[in-house]
């Protein structure tokens, strides 16, 4: 029974939510245990079990959604049933996401054991990170547009601090005010679309505000409201020119808070405006304007990404890039271009993931982020280097690597709904920018400099988790039916299956 | 140089504040606001607003008969602001 | 049943005055009450909507609008924490000396 029952009868949330929500709430405790009964490294133990958790949850959840006949669960609180209530609304789109932010949390979890381990407040670090996933498990889950208000505001509440983590220097805390200034800001943009929503409506229940205003024409109030919702959901998934608060913040940030952030929280904000636009609008509205996003996300990113000195700095470019791309599959707006925007959301987190944990244990051993310094490293680190490359290749697109799959059917679905110049420009935009990749790989292996030629390869959970990561992204590159099955019917579920979405609540 | 890039910075803060002004003044004046244009059968919902006196206590008991959700999800919420200002304010020492 | 017109001319002057907050001062603590105007600004039109149906009150945008101001609460005080933060390094709360991250 996926719904645990607590307190008293009706007290259920979804599984996945529960393990996380109250292992972030017993983290605090568990460190204050660690004070007194001096167990060594028993919050990283709690932290990877409640990860573990959350996988095994998700995967209950995944069984229980599957079994029902329109593969649609409501799960409301206390019996308080929508639409005047808050519920959430778990359809296979919300499992694949909770899926995607389930596999990389255990990943960076195991990776921040050996990383963060000589920094103080850990405390509050492993339970900022429990937060955070629970924030975007949240959002995947919700129903209403009020919980995932709520939901959001957890996500961003924890990732601000945890950008600003390393607050003895003074880059991580002038990205994080930064950080924090443009996605407040972005909150209340999003407050205030969903407050004409509600004029418009009387509600702000999903499937009741998509039986109703959708199938409407459009005024210029609801271009208003489309605008808001770009600016509020855009911000958070680093969409140009909103964008600018990327740069800063993923480099300035913990590499394993930077895969998180590069790999789940820009990919949460764009599940967001997926969901938003899809429910409220029909697709042929919105799928010039965000066409026009997507070529200026994907362009602007890889120009500027090949400007850039700092290793991860070019990576959180290229992160901006990738949201160019997975616009492309939104502005398609069929089956085949949301199947192309799941698959690249999950196979993106991995990449980036890896990436970005490749090359934070490249700057934990070496204490420099210029590319310049780094040069050689990859004849002392040979293992942490290989997988780099392995990420490297997924993210241009090469063949046999995931990335390759879930381009190949973006860039397909823009050219069946007949834009032609989208597919051409994504085409490439994507060659270009295994430019500036390439020029990284090429540093890699150049020979040793002095500064390189006394390291040695990365402590083991480092090496083990970037090891592991690129096997899987190898395998699901050249098997790729599994995650592409799973992609297709999380869009199947976003797309074919609206009808269905809003009759479970409706009645 | 970065004088010109703040007077720049201010010239286009301005512009844009003008015009999003005149954009929301025409949207307002020229175009009614939807007010409930779209809505299905939501009347039960509403509470009638003729005894004065009673009006804070029944909107209040909507939060707790209805929201309750949202409730728990923002006690969450404030654990999470709790930490996040002792991760910010507590001394960074090397070594825990 | 109240006029619809002069809230919305309202919540645009709010929105507007704290966009402008946010992107013109440069004192820190500033921003951060123009990011709580804005957020004041959607809360008003919650609330001037509620009054719209004729001889009712919906309870629902009051429990929303209770529930915006405690989030929005919180991220002001992280906010604040972090200009203590910015503080303890710059020694200044000038947003303009924290150009230091450039391209």
């Amino acid at each position: 029974m996926v719904a645990s029952e607590f307190i008293s009868q009706g007290f259920q949330l979804p599984l996945p939510l529960t393990v996380l929500l109250f292992g972030g709430l017993i983290a605090p405790i568990i460190g204050l245990l660690k004070e007194r009964v001096k167990i060594p490294r028993i919050q990283e133990a709690w932290m990877v079990l409640v990860a573990v958790a959350d996988l095994a949850s998700v995967y209950l959840l995944y069984q229980e959604v599957k079994a029902l006949p329109g593969e649609v669960l409501v799960m409301v609180l206390w019996g308080q049933s929508p639409p005047l209530g808050g519920c959430f609304e778990i359809d296979m789109l919300s499992v694949f996401m909770c899926g995607s932010i389930a596999v990389l949390g255990l990943l960076v979890a195991v990776y921040s054991v050996s990383y963060m381990e000589r920094e103080s407040r850990l405390t509050e670090f492993y339970t900022l990170v429990t937060f955070m996933m629970a924030g975007m498990t949240g959002i995947a889950l919700a129903g209403d547009f009020f919980t995932l208000f709520i939901f959001w505001e957890l996500m961003g509440l924890s990732s601000y601090v945890l950008v600003a983590f390393l607050k003895r220097s003074w880059g991580p805390i002038e990205a994080g005010f930064k950080y924090l200034a443009m996605s407040a800001a972005a909150g209340a943009f999003l407050l205030m679309s969903m407050a004409v929503l509600y004029g418009m409506t009387g509600t702000l229940n999903f499937a009741l505000i998509a039986a109703s205003l959708r199938v409407e024409t459009v005024t210029p109030w609801m271009m208003l409201l489309f605008s808001c919702m770009i600016i509020g959901f855009g911000v958070k998934s680093a969409i140009v020119p909103l964008h600018t608060w990327l740069p800063d913040a993923h480099p300035e940030a913990p590499s394993p808070i930077s895969a998180l952030l590069s790999g789940l929280v820009i990919e949460t904000g764009l599940y967001g405006l997926t969901r938003a636009l899809y429910l409220t609008f029909d697709p042929g509205f919105f799928q010039l304007p965000v066409a026009v996003l997507a070529v200026l996300t994907m362009s602007l990113a890889n120009v500027l990404a090949l400007l850039q000195t700092d290793i991860k700095r070019m990576l959180a470019y290229s992160s901006i890039a990738q949201i160019g791309y997975m616009l492309v599959g939104l502005s398609a707006g069929t089956v085949v271009g949301m199947q192309g925007l799941f698959l690249h959301v999950f196979n993106h987190s991995l990449m980036k993931g890896l990436a970005f944990l490749a090359s934070g244990s490249l700057v934990h051993v070496a204490h420099t982020r210029d590319i310049d310094e780094l040069k050689g490293v990859g004849r002392v680190m040979p293992l942490t280097s290989l997988t780099l490359f392995v990420a490297f290749l997924g993210l241009g697109g090469v063949p046999s690597t995931s990335g390759f799959v879930s381009k190949f059917i973006l860039f397909n679905s823009a050219i069946g709904v007949g834009l032609w110049w989208l597919a051409v420009l994504g085409v490439l935009n994507s060659a270009f920018s295994m430019a500036y990749y390439l020029r990284v790989m090429k540093n890699l292996v150049a020979e040793p400099s002095d500064r390189v030629k006394g390291l040695k390869e990365a402590p083991l959970p480092m090496v083990a988790v970037s090891v592991a990561m690129a096997v899987l992204i190898i395998i699901f590159g050249v098997w790729p039916q599994a995650t592409a099955d799973f992609a297709k019917k999380a869009a199947e579920a976003l797309v074919a299956n609206l009808d269905t979405y809003i009759r479970v609540i409706l009645g | 140089m970065s004088d010109k890039m703040t007077r720049y910075g201010t010239a286009v803060t301005a512009f844009v504040i003008v015009l999003s002004l005149l954009l929301f003044s025409w949207l307002t004046v020229d175009v009614e606001f939807p007010v409930f244009a779209y809505r299905g059968d939501l009347d039960w919902q509403l509470t009638p607003a003729e005894p004065f006196n009673d009006l804070g206590a029944s909107v209040s008991r909507f939060l707790w008969d209805h929201r309750a959700l949202d409730l728990t999800a923002q006690a969450f919420v404030l654990v999470a602001a709790v930490t996040c200002c002792l991760a910010l304010l507590k001394p960074d020492t090397e070594g825990s | 049943m109240l006029p619809l017109m002069p809230y919305l001319v309202a919540v645009a002057l709010m929105l507007v005055t704290g966009l402008g907050c946010l992107m013109i001062k440069r004192d820190m603590v500033r921003i951060l009450i123009g990011i709580e105007i804005m957020f004041n600004a959607a809360n008003l039109l919650f609330i001037s909507l509620s009054t719209q149906a004729a001889g009712f009150i919906d309870p629902f945008p009051h429990s929303v609008v209770m529930m915006a101001l405690v989030l929005d609460g919180t991220v002001i005080a992280v906010g604040l924490a972090m200009v203590m933060n910015v503080y303890k390094h710059y020694k200044t709360i000038d947003v303009r000396k924290l150009r230091r991250l450039r391209w």
